[in-house]
């Protein structure tokens, strides 16, 4: 295991927030960090739902591995990208910044801040391939995340 | 961290290595321990593997919790005995023993002794003199506790 | 209501594991893990080798999805290779035969193929413009361990 994945295997566990999503509407996001490659990886499953629950506007199912010359790298599914190998782009510490392009060519970053312990800042964004020249700052996801800790009912 | 993975972290993760099971026959132990509810339980999924064909010979899990007393309480199904609750008795520091009852008066006691990155585990599940499942593994996984 | 991937592919869902016979020579056991996920958009793949005596000798990770044309992609990382996208290639009914590039002008071809509760795969790892197909390939025959993973509906 690299120092660079082991930096990010406090965040395993299930994090959640309500943000917006790049369209702009409102979202409540899961994300969890799990376990992967028998502790070579580290495991992820965003999902963005509707308020209600009831529609996934998007999910993500990922792995964030090594490859053997050293270069960490995020290989994905998404519900609206498919199929996606995004690089680990150097950032600061508590930071885990993903960026790549997708098969059909759309550019994909994603980020996961600490801001503090137990609580994440989310945000993400895609530009269609025939965008190339819109800059970064354009809309995107944004979400803060708090870590889930079961409630523990009083006197149990 | 809760009191649970202060103790067992360090299980936490998989490991691999020989077994020879109660009836003789030997393959690969697989044990996968891993923290549920952010580390208020422990999910033990067990597995005996034939070295030849990949065929499982052996499975179960358990659930590893304390009770208020601050004692191991295991709770387990395997395929060959079914449901059964052990609990923590006195053993060595670092051990982990914990014995119950089955039916037919048979008794069924088991102990994991963690030493860094060896894992020994002994299985009875007949008359206390009887033949043990014997495993020696190695950890397979990187150290993955939950928060560390 | 299945998925046209989970249609082609709902016998392969489930853990399957068997000896295997690498190209250079190593002999262990494989686990391959097929399991549906979002609903049936994607398959994700793991897989895990290890000794007679239990050492790990490999780790992997995939997706199979489909492309616009209905073939498949499958983006994987590998630990002995690092991260490929790899594309269906023409091959028999029931066989699916894949394609992809490594980094260094190396390159992966992999055929699978389920039959009889059974898991064949045979690789080969390819290097230079030229590459011989005289080369030792992996293989490796897996016996499905407990049920299929397919959900009931998707499974019919």
């Amino acid at each position: 295991m690299t120092a660079q994945l082991a930096e990010f295997l406090p965040w395993i566990g299930v994090w959640t927030g309500v943000g917006e999503s790049q369209a702009g509407q409102p979202c409540f996001v899961r994300n969890r960090f799990f376990p992967g490659l028998e502790g070579d990886g580290l495991g992820m499953q965003f999902e963005a739902w509707d308020p209600g629950m009831t529609t996934l506007f998007h999910g993500v199912r990922a792995v964030l591995a090594t490859a053997p010359s050293g270069v960490m790298r995020a290989l994905a599914y998404s519900t609206i990208h498919g199929a996606l190998i995004l690089e680990l782009t150097p950032d600061d510490p508590g930071v885990m910044a993903l960026a790549g392009e997708s098969v059909a060519g759309n550019r994909i970053s994603v980020t996961f801040l600490q801001e503090e312990p137990g609580r994440l800042l989310f945000t993400a964004f895609w530009r269609p391939a025939m965008h190339e020249r819109q800059p970064n700052d354009g809309p995107r996801m944004t979400c803060g995340l708090t870590r889930a800790v079961p409630k523990r009912p009083p006197g149990v | 961290m809760t009191t649970i993975m202060d103790r067992f972290g360090p299980l936490i993760g998989l490991w691999r290595g020989p077994i020879v099971l109660q009836d003789g026959r030997k393959g690969i132990a697989e044990f996968s321990f891993c923290p549920h509810f952010e580390g208020n339980l422990i999910e033990l999924v067990a597995l005996s593997i034939d070295a030849e064909t990949g065929e499982s010979q052996a499975w179960g899990m358990a659930h590893l919790a304390l009770d208020r007393a601050g004692r191991t309480v295991w709770r387990q199904f395997n395929q060959r005995i079914g449901f059964a609750t052990l609990n923590e008795v006195d053993d060595d520091p670092g051990v982990l023993s914990a014995s119950g009852s089955l039916s037919a008066g048979r008794q069924m006691m088991i102990s994991i002794r963690q030493d860094g990155d060896e894992l020994a585990v002994t299985v009875s599940s007949g008359m206390p003199d009887g033949p043990k499942t014997v495993s020696r593994m190695r950890r397979a996984s990187r150290t993955l506790r939950e928060r560390p | 209501m299945t998925t046209p991937l989970i249609k082609r592919f709902h016998d392969w869902l489930g853990v399957w594991r068997g000896p295997i016979e690498w190209s250079d020579g190593r002999r262990g056991i494989m686990e391959f893990t097929f399991e549906s996920i979002f609903n049936g958009q994607a398959i994700e793949v793991r897989t895990v080798s290890f000794d007679s005596e239990g050492a790990p000798l490999t780790r992997g990770w995939g997706y199979l999805s489909l492309d616009r044309n209905g073939r498949v992609i499958d983006n994987i990382y590998f630990s002995d290779a690092g991260f490929s996208v790899l594309h269906e290639v023409a091959d028999d009914p029931g066989m699916l035969s894949l394609h992809g590039p490594l980094p260094g002008n190396r390159n992966l071809d992999v055929a699978m193929m389920v039959e009889d509760d059974v898991l064949a795969i045979s690789s080969r790892l390819g290097e230079g413009y030229a590459a011989s197909d005289a080369r030792p390939r992996t293989f490796t025959r897996m016996r499905r361990i407990g049920r299929s993973l397919a959900p009931r509906e998707e499974a019919e």
